[in-house]
């Protein structure tokens, strides 16, 4: 277990922000801090770090507790084993890609029952032809995996992730991914990662914090925060609305499409390379999903699903509305996010409890946005 | 070679001897100053910084005048050096090297203060989160990063070691074989009848020691400079 409890005020002369943090993650797997800026995201990682010594600090990492300010226990940052990987790399410049990754080992002697050894940190990362790679002759995405190596092979208990994509376009985006990915499957240790993109947390992630003005204001698995939650506020133009659970049913070659059921419904998306049964998860942008009153015919969209409008999130000045559907029963609700214009919730008079069909096209759920979870 | 006598090739060793040991001895001190103006804020930092510039545009007698009344026989630190440690400075080439400290200090402070405000402090905090401590983090990530500016303080010093004159012959005094450097020799050879040949080979000297400083300097600054960008 991951326990974490903080508190501080911060006074800059004329503004105040207020930190006061409670939150509790599982011994492994991903858990995503999702908020906007100046929610308290990095300070937040940066106090779990030690880098930052906060008014009230409590943090366990396992059995382990790192600091308590109750009874003044104080492990330094360098005594903490936690990997931190910074948006900005932060790598040695003085130093080749072999000795940044090293750097940790001058001085912490890799330990014998260390859970990643050098070789396979090299090889889950891809990192072997960069080895003698001057620091400043590397591309954003490599210099981000050598960050992430280098914070693995100091033999953390805890890894933190700031925000390590926000730097990349989307085509090393998508090169670093799939590594992240692997990561999440292969290291036994608590993950925090910082993001702005529900489709990040989609491919990485377990469990989601929100984070808001210094508070963690919900915590629970991506598909349930990700449903009950209108997390558009806190992208910042980065990809908000669910993460459904979904589960492989038949695959429909001739047409380059497959059957999955999420909720008790049909949902059609490009052809997946999983077999039937396979649990897969899929992100539902909200601009993607168009909403009628009426059953549609004649339409091209494959994904018409039933339901009930739960709420409407309605935020002035803004040119567009939430619409959060509930596309499961009354007694077990699935919450899926439309995003709709002012003038189409006017046109349809729509308001919460009224029967809705909600349309999503097959080609929008395609490899981007479906994959196992 | 050149037909130098022993009383030349004296004050180019004594040159030497005092223009190393007190770049050796006043590394740490500049670099710790340097540090301080570069990462610290305190109280008083104002004042500590015109203390440590002030050797700039202060006449360097004043200097040597200042150290004889600190460091001198009678002087208020000189006489607890003698009656204590039976340490006497003035008329020894060390007291020598301290002269030349004091008037280069600042000229050894400034380039690494610079270098330093140009490393990333995160990166520190980087080297922190993988093990190491403040200590460690400093010698292993900001110290490598700085050694160009480093070496631009340390021949800026030494040139002006070398060259030191005014506070030298104050504190020091003109004794050949001691503390005559090659500018002392080099005054005195001009007041001797006669004595341009002297002077000549002098300056064919200090012109030597310079050139080849700077290109060992050159040398070593280009050496860093790749490891750092390649």
């Amino acid at each position: 277990m991951l326990s974490i409890k903080a508190g501080h005020r911060f006074t800059d002369g004329t503004s105040l922000f207020r930190l006061d943090v409670d939150l509790e993650t599982p011994d492994s797997g991903v858990t995503a801090i999702f908020g906007p800026s100046g929610a308290g995201k990095t300070t937040l990682l940066k106090i779990v770090a030690g880098l930052l010594r906060p008014d009230f600090v409590r943090i366990e990492v396992g059995d382990t507790v790192l600091c308590d300010t109750q009874n003044g226990a104080w492990v330094p940052p360098d005594r903490r084993r936690i990997g931190y990987v910074f948006q900005d790399t932060r790598l040695f410049p003085h130093l080749s890609v072999k000795g940044n990754l090293t750097f940790g080992r001058r001085f912490n002697p890799p330990a014998e029952s260390e859970s990643l050894s050098y070789d396979s940190v090299i090889a889950l990362l891809n990192l072997g032809g960069l080895l003698d790679r001057p620091i400043h002759k590397l591309s954003g995405g490599e210099g981000q995996r050598v960050a992430i190596g280098r914070a693995l092979l100091a033999n953390p208990r805890l890894l933190l992730l700031d925000e390590p994509l926000a730097a990349l376009d989307d085509d090393r985006k998508a090169e670093i991914l799939p590594y992240l990915e692997g990561l999440r499957h292969t290291l036994d240790l608590p993950i925090l990662y910082v993001s702005h993109s529900l489709s990040e947390i989609r491919h990485l992630a377990t469990w989601l914090a929100v984070l808001d003005d210094g508070a963690v204001k919900a915590f629970g698995s991506v598909e349930d925060i990700s449903g009950e939650m209108d997390l558009s506020p806190f992208t910042q133009g980065g990809e908000a609305g669910t993460v459904l659970a979904a589960t492989v049913t038949e695959h429909d070659t001739a047409h380059s499409l497959t059957r999955v059921n999420a909720a008790g419904q049909d949902i059609l998306v490009t052809k997946l390379n999983l077999p039937p049964g396979a649990h897969i998860r899929i992100h539902v942008r909200p601009q993607d999903v168009a909403l009628a009153l009426a059953r549609p015919e004649r339409v091209s969209v494959l994904n018409i699903l039933e339901g009930t409008i739960a709420s409407i999130t309605d935020v002035p000045r803004r040119p567009v509305m939430d619409v959060q559907i509930n596309i499961g029963s009354s007694t077990r609700p699935v919450h899926l996010w439309a995003q709709v214009t002012r003038l189409a919730f006017e046109r349809l008079s729509l308001r919460p409890g009224l029967p809705i069909f909600a349309m999503i096209k097959a080609v929008t759920l395609d490899k981007d946005r479906v994959g196992l979870s | 070679m050149f037909g130098f006598s022993d009383l030349e090739i004296e004050a180019l060793q004594v040159s030497l001897k005092v223009g190393l040991w007190s770049a050796v001895f006043t590394f740490p001190v500049a670099l710790a100053c340097a540090w301080l103006l570069a990462r610290k804020n305190f109280a008083g930092k104002t004042i500590f910084n015109a203390v440590i510039h002030v050797p700039l545009v202060v006449p360097p007698v004043v200097i040597g005048y200042l150290l004889l009344v600190l460091l001198g026989r009678q002087g208020v630190l000189g006489e607890l050096l003698d009656s204590w440690f039976d340490i006497r400075l003035v008329f020894t080439w060390q007291g020598a090297a301290i002269a030349a400290s004091v008037v280069a200090f600042p000229l050894f402070v400034r380039p690494i203060r610079q270098a330093l405000e140009t490393v990333d402090p995160r990166l520190e905090e980087a080297a922190l989160t993988l093990g190491a401590n403040a200590r460690q983090a400093f010698f292993a990530v900001t110290l490598p990063i700085v050694t160009p500016g480093i070496i631009t303080g340390a021949l800026l010093f030494f040139a002006r070691a070398l060259g030191e004159f005014g506070a030298t012959i104050t504190f020091a005094a003109n004794i050949p074989g001691e503390t005559q450097t090659l500018p002392l020799a080099l005054y005195t050879a001009t007041q001797t009848p006669g004595g341009d040949a002297i002077a000549m080979r002098l300056v064919i000297l200090s012109l030597l020691l310079a050139v080849i400083a700077l290109m060992l300097s050159e040398w070593l600054a280009r050496r860093a400079n790749l490891k750092l960008r390649g």
